[in-house]
């Protein structure tokens, strides 16, 4: 009975869903930036050397205020491939090339500039949430348009950090920069 | 059995039952959603909600899985978000088709300064349809805002109000607007495009390590947006009953590959307010200003920034001023003028994340010409920064400033300064070093400021702040600071006609009492205890609490000495020097919450206690407001329509005038605003303000001005961005 009920709902579901209104449920802007940022984690292949001093954990750092350090803590200590994501707060901006991933949620122009030269040539993946993160020289930017996210990718650049990220990825981005 | 979290009416609400089939997880938004998981489908089903069907759902767990599988069965609109269970299983597609909110952002962000800090957003000025900076300011706790008439305020931080407040300093993009002449802002002179303003910081207590003599009680940072998020064109324009007329154009562009730059006018015509006959008491004002700013990277590692303000001003004011002749006393209606401008250029070079300095030039002329005094003031003004780590847990800010100013007076009918023009300096100097005692834990901050000035001479003022995180959603804060608040020009130099005494049968001339400024008069001084706490353990709720105790010496009191008679005018001379022998303390605390509701509507509350202790029963000054609150409703209809309500309330006060004390009624006023967008480049909204009455007193100046009843008003606007 109980069986049958569930696979009414679920059809009555599929059978009427066209016609709904969609509402979907509206998440948390950080909640979403945080899933994205892992699977980010989860579709970017570092060189191999790069895991040579953190072992077995892959470093994702963040700047950003308390909202941003809460919503991330949901990531840390997931897996991906063999490794696990490792949250490192960089608030004071330092030793930011043992991060595989940087993620900056706010930040004065000037040091955001700043941060660039540190870690350039340095493979680790920038990501950021508005234009003038890309235009400063990030990588990833994840940007809220009218209440939906959309990623962007500088490729080139993404390449010249020695950062593969699957197509699978890419192709739900749009590629800017250089090519 | 686990346990399934199940959303019920308000987003933000939640009631944990018994889990899934049993009872299906439920979210209502005026709307019933059951949200059920089978395999790895989440089924949303929507209906209008029933209150018996849900009753029978949440209280008899052997009927649920009947019960919802009855509501799946005959829900008509049904919606299917084929998803996983968890945020993180979802893959990206789905990610990036789900609706995302950032609105509680505010609700859960907390600062993380050692100080008490209050930050009024681009947002909720907006909001409010506040339109000019003081009105702004009322949205901020622990800040006292009155409007004395049309064109003058008093504004104070925790206590000691007046239109010649002397404690509370006010910078406009790093633009100290404080005038030498009383130690105090004119805020009619000071105004910004309020569409450009990022955001305005009001850090109430000392401030002064950091930012200088006389933010004494509290500072305020008036910070306008970057150039380069100002791209394009704003033009605004509306009128109504109190705001007769106003309207504002800007417009931004890139001028070069790393270089952005905007230009604005702006001007508005203010009606008058009503006196205590009922009639109008003649305050209107108008004013015309205009501005530029532009921002260039000139390198990855330098920054240049150059900006700058002229404005002119009609203030027009009835004012009662004491006459050795018969009858005495004069009152006339002033045309008052007053132009100035300003230009700035700030320059910021970084060495690394770590390590940048500034270098930062102002050059800052006004002008009044009132007819009981009037005065031209220049103001040129250095500083430097550098801030740098230090054996990696330390973070050490440095700098010096000058300050040169030289003022051109000419005496009024009330007030003449001697000598009539000087040039006055001011070197400081300030080092503050934050130490990280615990990682991400504790931290530690000691810094002084020391300063001379023509005035004082050398003058200490430091600080130790400590902050603690216990965990990420509490911060616990506490200070201990000295601040000093240095002498102004008029206390050395001045000869204010305070009032005359009418001839009686025991004196046969006229008796004229003035105060008068002395060499020696000193610097003010506070020793200030601060703590704090704030969290955000309850989601899209924000608690913000402030102590504080504060102990003032050396405050200012003026006593009278020997009279003499003038025999060139036939008038006794009542002189009443300055000195510093008043004590006061002030203690209280201060409650800001943000609550988001929902996700389209937003809660801000605030309260305010303040007390006041007086050395005796004849204080020198008048008493602030013990209580204040403000509760804001920002309410988003739809996308395109905003309603908006903020209730003030403020508690009674003492105002100390000429005449003596004046007892200020306590009042309670609201604000309205509606906001409708048509398209997205045009917004046309509907303001009231002051609703509750037609006019209502909220204090009265300490001399020349009548009590002023601030009017009820209301205007629309209509602004445009192209």
């Amino acid at each position: 009975m109980e069986k049958l009920i569930r696979y009414l709902a679920v059809s009555v579901c599929l059978v009427t869903a066209p016609i709904a209104i969609a509402a979907p449920q509206a998440m948390e802007q950080y909640t979403v930036l945080a899933a994205l940022t892992l699977n980010f984690a989860r579709f970017t292949q570092w060189p191999e050397q790069t895991f040579a001093e953190s072992g077995d954990s892959l470093n994702v750092c963040l700047v950003g205020d308390n909202v941003v350090q809460q919503s991330f803590e949901s990531i840390n200590g997931k897996n991906v491939g063999v490794r696990t994501i490792k949250i490192i707060y960089a608030d004071r901006l330092r030793n930011l090339t043992q991060c595989h991933v940087l993620f900056i949620s706010e930040l004065a122009k000037n040091l955001l500039l700043q941060v660039f030269i540190d870690i350039k040539s340095h493979p680790v993946l920038t990501m950021g949430e508005d234009q003038e993160f890309l235009d400063s020289g990030g990588l990833v930017s994840m940007i809220n348009k009218d209440g939906k996210i959309q990623l962007y990718v500088n490729l080139a650049a993404a390449k010249a950090a020695r950062l593969n990220i699957s197509s699978n990825l890419l192709r739900l981005a749009k590629i800017v920069g250089d090519n | 059995m686990p346990f399934r979290r199940i959303l019920i009416g308000f987003s933000s609400w939640s009631i944990r039952l018994p889990n899934l089939w049993e009872c299906p997880s439920l979210l209502i938004k005026g709307r019933l959603i059951v949200k059920t998981t089978y395999r790895n489908l989440t089924i949303l089903n929507y209906w209008l909600i029933d209150i018996g069907l849900l009753k029978a759902l949440l209280i008899c767990p052997p009927m649920k899985k009947y019960i919802a599988g009855f509501l799946l069965l005959t829900s008509h609109p049904c919606a299917l978000q084929a998803a996983s269970e968890d945020v993180l299983e979802l893959n990206v597609e789905d990610l990036l088709n789900v609706e995302v909110t950032s609105v509680s952002k505010k609700a859960q962000a907390l600062n993380d300064s050692a100080a008490a800090i209050f930050v009024i957003t681009h947002d909720d000025i907006k909001r409010t349809g506040a339109t000019s900076i003081p009105e702004a300011l009322r949205m901020a706790p622990g800040l006292d805002v009155a409007r004395i008439d049309s064109n003058k305020w008093a504004v104070s931080a925790r206590g000691f109000n007046s239109r010649f407040a002397n404690k509370l300093l006010v910078l406009i993009d790093g633009r100290n607007t404080y005038t030498r002449s009383f130690s105090g802002v004119y805020w009619e002179n000071q105004d910004v495009m309020l569409e450009d303003v990022e955001r305005i910081e009001v850090i109430r207590g000392p401030g002064a390590t950091l930012w200088g003599a006389n933010a004494v009680n509290g500072v305020i940072n008036i910070i306008t947006k970057h150039s380069s998020k100002t791209e394009g064109g704003l033009l605004t324009g509306g009128g109504g009953t109190e705001e007769q007329g106003f309207g504002a154009l800007r417009y931004g562009a890139q001028l070069g590959e790393d270089t952005t730059g905007r230009a604005y006018v702006k001007g508005f015509k203010r009606d008058e307010n009503t006196n205590a006959l009922g009639a109008g008491a003649g305050d209107d004002w108008d004013k015309a200003q205009g501005g530029f700013r532009i921002d260039s990277n000139l390198t990855l590692k330098d920054e240049l920034k150059l900006q700058g303000d002229l404005y002119h001003s009609h203030l027009n004011q009835t004012i009662t001023i004491p006459q050795i002749a018969a009858p005495y006393t004069d009152t006339f209606r002033d045309k008052a003028e007053t132009y100035g401008g300003n230009i700035l250029g700030r320059w910021q070079h970084t060495v690394s994340t770590s390590s940048d300095y500034s270098l930062q030039l102002y050059y800052d002329y006004y002008r009044r010409n009132e007819a009981w005094f009037s005065e031209g003031r220049n103001t040129l003004d250095l500083d430097f920064q550098h801030r740098f780590s230090l054996l990696d847990n330390n973070e050490v800010i440095w700098g010096f400033g000058y300050q040169y100013t030289h003022d051109d007076t000419r005496a009024g009918r009330l007030l003449s300064l001697s000598p009539t023009s000087r040039n006055d300096q001011l070197f400081s100097t300030f080092v503050q070093d934050e130490m990280e005692l615990i990682d991400q834990k504790l931290w530690l901050t000691l810094g002084t400021k020391l300063e001379h000035n023509d005035y004082s001479g050398f003058e200490g003022q430091p600080t130790a702040r400590l902050m603690w995180t216990p965990h990420s959603q509490h911060r616990i804060w506490g200070a201990v600071s000295r601040a000093v608040r240095t002498p102004s020009r008029a206390e050395h130099n001045m000869t204010l006609l305070q009032t005359v005494v009418p001839p009686s049968a025991l004196n046969p001339f006229p008796t004229e009492v003035n105060l008068q400024g002395t060499r020696n008069f000193r610097t003010e001084d506070v020793i200030a205890y601060e703590l704090g706490y704030r969290t955000t353990f309850i989601k899209s709720l924000s608690i913000d609490i402030t102590g504080f105790y504060n102990d003032y010496k050396n405050l200012r009191y003026p006593t009278p000495v020997a009279y003499y008679f003038d025999p060139t005018r036939f008038v006794v001379v009542q002189p009443v020097p300055l000195g510093n022998d008043y004590k006061a303390k002030t203690y209280g605390f201060e409650v800001a919450t943000v609550w988001q509701m929902l996700d389209w509507w937003r809660w801000d509350a605030n309260y305010s206690l303040l007390k006041t202790d007086m050395q005796d029963t004849s204080p020198p000054f008048g008493t602030s407001p013990q209580q204040r609150v403000s509760l804001r409703s920002a309410l988003s209809v739809s996308k395109d329509l905003d309603f908006d309500l903020w209730l003030k309330y403020v508690d009674e006060n003492t105002s100390a005038t000429v005449y003596g004390m004046n007892h200020i009624k306590n009042y309670v006023t609201m604000d309205a605003r509606l906001a409708w967008r048509p398209v997205h480049e045009v917004e046309l909204s509907l303001v009231g303000q002051n609703l509750f009455t037609s006019s209502h007193l909220e204090y009265q100046q300490e001399n020349m001005v009548m009590p002023t009843l601030i009017d009820r008003g209301m205007y629309g606007k209509v602004s445009w961005s192209f």
